[in-house]
């Protein structure tokens, strides 16, 4: 008989079939029959309370945890009440009180077992998602061991994607905070509310060129006219870096030279929009481009 | 080598400090250099080597006002702040 504190040598046995959303690993407590049981919930019922050295077992448990804890016990268990607990144990679905006097006394308690229960219960949230899909997929029932590295992994996918998550977030801070600096108030003013700024620029000829540049990454940059229409759209952008980054970069290209504009015309993806307004309503929308096209009536 | 690298994004060099804001994964790396110091100016000069050799562009940029940045083939230690973008490509 285990006492207070002693852990007897488990065996992970077999999983039983999930029952109430619960999955059974039976573990066999070396000698003595009875004790122990992991339970891998893959529901996330709350343990409200732990029994307690005196009072009322019952009223010291949370009801649902300790019916739902024998319901799956019972099937696997057979425990054996002390004298003085025999109402706890029909009651209560065979709990195993061992060598007890008294229902009351913490000596009779199964604390492995029910420690187990509740040290294992962050492992058991944990589990989650991921258990439970590894356990679906598999073409046979995974032992203990296989489940606790599963859960193992978990944990580790977790930690890393929030880590991932939370770098991505400075990086675009960071990048965001770079792109500030070379703006003037009017351009972050436009970014903030209409997620994007305006960049003008002597063009060829001399002529003014205005582009709005959106938040974004691809097919971003627009030139437009001097009514704010949209005449084409350039599709460029580097790669691997946060969106401000790309902004910054766009901005920088098209502002600096001739010759970095150049460029970045020449490496765009340019899409010129038509001339909608010349194009008469009868050509279909599948026909428009064509016939733009072909009577000269793309910007 | 007493260059600094620092993720800081800094709205004005802290005395007197000039660097040069190298684009990535992160936002960017940033280089920092006293122009009386020679071996900060060696280090950001060869860091600035390194990243024309990748291919990346340097424009120096000046004020606040959203000025234009002005493309730089050569390490300037007086430029008080340089941004080096990634090569682009089209979508």
């Amino acid at each position: 008989m285990p006492l207070i504190g002693e852990a007897p040598a488990l065996t992970p046995g077999p999983i039983n079939t999930p029952i109430n959303g619960y999955q059974l690993i039976e573990i066999d407590a070396g000698t003595s029959a009875g004790y122990g049981g992991i339970i891998i919930a893959q529901t996330s019922a709350t343990i409200t309370n732990t029994i307690t050295t005196t009072g009322n077992m019952a009223a010291n448990m949370d009801m649902q945890t300790w019916q739902e804890w024998n319901q799956i016990y019972t099937l696997t268990m057979t425990g054996t009440g002390g004298s003085g607990c025999t109402n706890y144990v029909t009651k209560y679905g065979g709990w195993p009180f061992t060598a007890a006097t008294t229902a009351y006394n913490t000596s009779v308690v199964n604390h492995f077992a029910w420690n187990v229960w509740n040290d294992r219960y962050d492992r058991i949230q944990a589990a989650g998602t991921r258990a439970v899909e590894i356990q679906r997929y598999s073409r046979r029932k995974l032992s203990e061991a296989e489940l606790l590295a599963a859960l193992a992994e978990e944990k580790r996918a977790r930690e890393e994607a929030e880590k991932r998550a939370a770098e991505a977030r400075a990086a675009e801070k960071r990048a965001d905070d770079l792109l500030r600096l070379c703006l003037s108030p009017k351009q972050i003013d436009d970014l903030e509310k209409k997620n994007c700024f305006y960049v003008e620029i002597d063009g060829r000829g001399g002529k003014k060129e205005r582009y709005r540049i959106d938040r974004g990454s691809h097919g971003n940059v627009k030139q437009i006219d001097d009514k704010g229409s949209i005449i084409r759209s350039f599709c460029i952008q580097p790669s691997g870096v946060p969106a401000g980054d790309i902004l910054l970069t766009q901005k920088l290209w098209l502002e600096a030279s001739e010759e970095t504009r150049e460029e970045f015309w020449a490496t765009a993806n340019i899409t010129p929009l038509m001339q909608e307004k010349n194009i008469p309503h009868t050509v279909p929308r599948s026909e428009r481009r064509r016939y733009a096209e072909a009577h000269g009536l793309l910007h | 080598m007493t260059s600094e690298l620092t993720r800081e994004a800094l709205d004005t060099p802290p005395d007197g400090k000039h660097w040069m804001a190298c684009m990535d994964h992160t936002g960017d790396t940033k280089v920092m250099w006293s122009k009386d110091n020679e071996d900060e100016v060696e280090t950001a000069r060869q860091a600035f080597k390194n990243m024309k050799k990748k291919g990346y562009t340097a424009f120096r940029v000046t004020g606040k006002n959203g000025e234009p940045g002005e493309q730089m083939n050569e390490f300037d230690p007086d430029a008080e702040r340089i941004i080096f973008t990634k090569p682009q490509a089209g979508g």
